[in-house]
């Protein structure tokens, strides 16, 4: 029986492995005090694996790039968009699909989805994008998506990316109407990468297109910079190693799911769940669920949540399954509650937190309150700065360092156009604080 | 010298069929334009027909696609997944057979997504709320709520047109704007169905839509409140265009509409630049043909007068050649006569110089004819006393008169000196001596008299001849006009003679008739005072 069970485990070792997501499930306080109702989290965190070798086993890629033409993209822009492009498809194999939407006035297909077995159409393609018009970039995406449909497998990785430096003035232009639109492609499977070019874009619109379709979302200041995010957000798609991922939570009775802290999750009861479009490789996806547990006796154990990973593995093709769970017993001593707690947990709710003041206090300054907004932001620095004495945890005063920035800047008043970048540059960084992936930072 | 009269008539033969056709082209042109335009105004609302139709099917298709996918739940806990793999879905329900609410279930824990799709459903599960499906064109009219007996308890309006229906849309408003809804039947009698995200549904539209116009136009889609929604076609539309042809679309997508924009000329542009220049081409055919007939014709007729005219110019060339001859002829035989005291030999001459005479006179004639053609006739008036002019000529006809057995008898008198051209005057004479002596020689007289009142002067020539019919009086006159009995046979004659002396009688004021007579011909040349 022992060998059977040492079997067992390795067979299980070898499974997680190799598998394609590991799951890891953990309690930021293992040790909780007795008796009381308090608040904790469970974490999660799901490691994306090696990406496989480029051209023999990466899922092949079904890709639309959508290109904003409008008149304002006029210039070095256009001329920066379409080596952006053109790098694009320098990195596509022939299993891949590859089309192209370019937007003005109206959208027109310039490249239909075809496989990149010759290459050469497409460059040509690219060479046809002229800058001047309006903005129709509802129908730009729609008509990507469509493109994108065309070849819509579970076996690829199928994207849309975005770029637009302006305001879209043609079609639905709200940024509820393109979330709409993202939550429809993600339920596709699709998700849709939001490149906002310039100060004249609507980061709110972008922001919310990527983040429903869960996908990713830059702010690139210069167009010098635009082949290199290009190539960044292709490398990330290239090493999508899961798809379709859907996580369940079940907590017991006694413990009760409050939220997930800066992620869309449906809470029902006992249950939680989360959806997610894809993991990369190597990427770390930490996923925090704030539970209020009522706490036994000392030295007793409770469960705290059993989870539940599904995902579409391009290895072996199936839907694959990943399991865990966490638990905690109680203590009267607060002193061991405290020394025992998890500190990497701890790293990432403080992120968590962080991002949420900062977007909350980023409502503050639209509404012309600077003295909130950095009420908001520095209330979370001082509690970071409590924690990481508390818990003799040095990565935490590095956040709240982080924090203290971000506090200045959201608070400190500034001419419009100021603002205006600065906002840009917040939600662009919120946004990968909440998706757990960049394609700006160079790495 | 073209003929005007000739030129008019080609003109008008021309221009007459011409201006009758385009005024009728004109005409028929514009009763045309209006039927064209017409024919495209209906051709144009065709295409935006197929248009909207072509929208009508993808949405179609869409529903058919929720419908399998509704087809495969079995029970109400698979509608959450269902749900979230259906693109166009942003949540489902279960509606069962006796109008309760399986799913979502408000007896469960629910997620904040579900409890505010319960919040904006809630008037779709009372059925004390009014549906609203107007303006679906498909849906009859039997469909209404209000049609049905209302209120009957724990009735949704939903189970109510499940009963009538297999599957449908039910639009609804609430709050930020119209929420659509589409519902199946499934065979226990429950109601499943997804609410569908319009915008989606709006992508989904698009995405399926063509980019390209072949008309050039441009099409528009819009929403009930009258927001572009969509356009495709290239044409730009400018904000004062109107749209060619409209129309609503159906259901789910009624309040939607779709227009469609062209340049305002467009239906001219198609139809009557094509018509336009076809009539322009038969035009222009039937005028070339016209035109060329006119021509043929022009050619023709001045071809009789051009020959006409070379061969008067022929004579009359060859006359004014053989003057210089004749003329020499003539003075060498006077110089003869003076050198030569036979009388057998001055006989001789005096042959020669009649005959010569009577050749210059011929001549003399031919070249007045010609003259006048060119209109170049000139006389020169002077006193002339006629009865020396008359003697003159006499004396010239002598001779040959003699020949023939005839001779002529001068008579009366004209003491007042007359204005005339005395070449003129010689011409006249000679020319109704000589038509005596051609045909009365058989009268054996040709009298000559001379008559002169205060108001007019009268020189008659009648002869003992056959005479001239009474009704050829005028006849005679005309050039080139010969009677035509055995008389004229075998008689050497130009024909001109009498058209010539009546021309210069007229000419110098007065006039030539033939006056009648018993026998033989009587003509009087009057000269007024």
């Amino acid at each position: 029986m022992f060998r059977n069970t040492i079997f067992l485990v390795a067979v299980a070792a070898i499974a997680q492995l190799s598998a394609a997501v590991t799951l890891q499930v953990n309690s930021a306080n293992p040790v909780l005090l007795e008796k009381r109702t308090q608040t904790t989290l469970v974490q999660l965190n799901l490691v994306g694996a090696e990406p496989a070798d480029q051209g023999k086993q990466r899922m092949p890629v079904n890709l639309a790039v959508v290109v904003d033409e409008s008149g304002s993209m006029g210039g070095d822009r256009i001329e920066r968009a379409k080596e952006a492009a053109r790098t694009v498809v320098s990195m596509l194999g022939p299993q891949d699909v590859f089309s192209l939407v370019a937007y003005s006035d109206e959208a027109i297909t310039l490249v239909p989805a075809t496989k990149m077995t010759d290459r050469s159409a497409a460059y040509a393609a690219i060479e046809r994008i002229e800058a001047a018009g309006s903005t129709a970039l509802f129908a730009g995406v729609s008509k990507g998506l469509s493109e994108v449909r065309k070849f819509h497998e579970r076996n690829r990785v199928n994207r849309v990316v975005l770029l637009s430096d302006g305001m879209a003035n043609v079609g639905p232009s709200s940024p509820g109407e393109l979330a709409s639109l993202g939550r429809a492609a993600g339920r596709e499977g699709i998700s849709v990468t939001t490149i906002g070019l310039g100060l004249g874009y609507n980061e709110d619109l972008m922001s919310q297109l990527a983040m429903a379709s869960d996908g990713n979302h830059a702010f690139v200041e210069n167009s010098v910079d635009l082949a290199r995010v290009f190539e960044q957000e292709l490398g990330g798609v290239l090493s999508v190693v899961a798809q379709r991922i859907q996580i369940n939570i079940q907590c017991p009775s006694g413990v009760r799911p409050l939220r997930v802290l800066d992620q869309n999750a449906d809470i029902r009861g006992q249950n939680v769940q989360l959806n997610y479009n894809q993991i990369y490789g190597r990427q770390n996806k930490s996923v925090l669920l704030e539970v209020e547990v009522t706490g036994k006796r000392e030295g007793e154990q409770m469960e705290l949540a059993q989870v539940q990973v599904l995902y579409d593995d391009p290895a072996s093709k199936r839907r694959e399954t990943q399991q865990g769970k966490t638990a905690v017993r109680f203590t009267a001593s607060e002193a061991t509650v405290r020394r025992e707690v998890y500190k990497p947990a701890l790293v990432e709710a403080a992120k968590a937190k962080t991002n949420i003041a900062s977007k909350k206090a980023l409502e503050l300054r639209d509404k012309g309150d600077l003295v909130g907004a950095g009420a908001v932001m520095r209330a979370t620095v001082d509690s970071l700065q409590v924690q990481a004495v508390q818990y003799d945890a040095p990565e935490l005063a590095e956040e709240s360092k982080a924090a203290e920035q971000e506090a200045q800047t959201l608070s400190a008043p500034a001419p419009a156009s100021e603002m205006n970048k600065s906002r840009k540059e917040l939600k662009a960084r919120q946004y990968e604080r909440s998706s757990k992936f960049s394609i700006q930072k160079s790495k | 010298m073209p003929n005007k009269r000739l030129v008019l008539l080609l003109a008008l033969m021309v221009l007459a069929p011409l201006g009758v056709l385009g005024w009728f082209a004109h005409h028929s042109l514009a009763g045309r334009n209006a039927e064209l335009r017409t024919q495209f105004q209906a051709l144009l609302q065709e295409r935006n027909d197929q248009a909207a139709q072509g929208i009508d099917a993808t949405v179609q298709g869409l529903a058919l696609g929720m419908n399998s996918a509704l087809n495969r739940i079995q029970n109400p806990t698979e509608l959450a997944t269902a749900a979230q793999r259906e693109p166009l879905a942003v949540m489902a329900f279960w509606l069962d057979s006796s109008a309760h609410l399986l799913y979502p279930d408000s007896t469960l824990n629910l997620s904040r997504t579900e409890q505010s799709f319960l919040v904006r459903t809630r008037s779709l599960w009372n059925g004390s709320a009014r549906l609203d499906l107007s303006g679906g064109a498909e849906v009859p009219a039997t469909q209404t709520p209000s049609s049905r007996s209302p209120n009957t308890e724990n009735e949704g309006g939903l189970l109510a047109l499940a009963r009538q229906d297999e599957q449908g849309w039910i639009p609804w408003f609430w709050e930020d704007g119209l929420h659509l809804v589409y519902w199946k039947r499934a065979p226990s009698g429950a109601v499943l169905g997804f609410e569908v995200d319009r915008t989606a549904l709006l992508a989904w539209i698009i995405g399926a839509l063509p980019e390209k116009d072949p008309g050039h136009g441009c099409f528009v889609l819009r929403d009930e409140n009258g927001s572009l929604l969509h356009r495709y076609g290239g044409y730009r539309v400018s904000p004062d265009d109107t749209p060619l042809a409209q129309q609503k679309l159906a259901m789910p997508l009624q309040g939607w509409t779709l227009a469609y924009y062209g340049p305002s000329d467009a239906w001219e542009t198609a139809f009557t630049r094509s018509e336009r220049s076809a009539q322009l081409m038969r035009y222009s055919i039937l005028g070339l043909l016209l035109l060329g007939i006119a021509l043929w014709f022009w050619r023709e007729s001045t071809r009789s007068l051009r020959e006409a005219r070379e061969r008067v110019d022929f004579v009359n060339q060859v006359s004014h050649e053989l003057k210089t001859p004749l003329t020499n002829i003539r003075l060498y035989a006077e110089l003869l006569e003076d050198d030569i005291e036979d009388e057998h030999q001055r006989q001789k001459l005096q042959i020669i110089r009649s005959e010569s005479e009577r050749l210059s006179r011929m001549i003399l004639n031919i070249l007045t004819f010609s003259r006048r053609e060119k209109r170049k006739l000139q006389l020169n008036r002077q006193s002339l006393y006629l009865e020396e002019s008359v003697q003159a000529v006499v004396t010239h006809f002598a001779l040959s008169m003699e020949k023939r057995g005839m001779r002529a008898i001068v008579m009366g008198q004209a003491e007042r000196p007359v204005s005339l051209d005395p070449d003129a005057t010689g011409q006249i004479i000679a020319n109704l001596l000589s038509n005596a002596e051609k045909y009365a020689a058989a009268g054996k007289e040709v009298i000559v008299e001379l008559r002169q009142t205060p108001s007019f002067t009268e020189l008659e020539v009648r002869d003992h001849g056959p005479g001239i019919p009474w009704k050829l009086r005028e006849q005679v006159f005309q050039p080139f006009y010969r009677i035509s009995d055995h008389l004229t046979e075998g008689v050497a004659g130009t024909g001109i003679g009498l058209d010539i002396a009546r021309t210069l009688a007229h000419l110098m004021g007065g006039t030539l008739e033939l006056a009648p007579s018993d026998s033989g011909a009587r003509f009087v040349w009057r000269i007024p005072a």
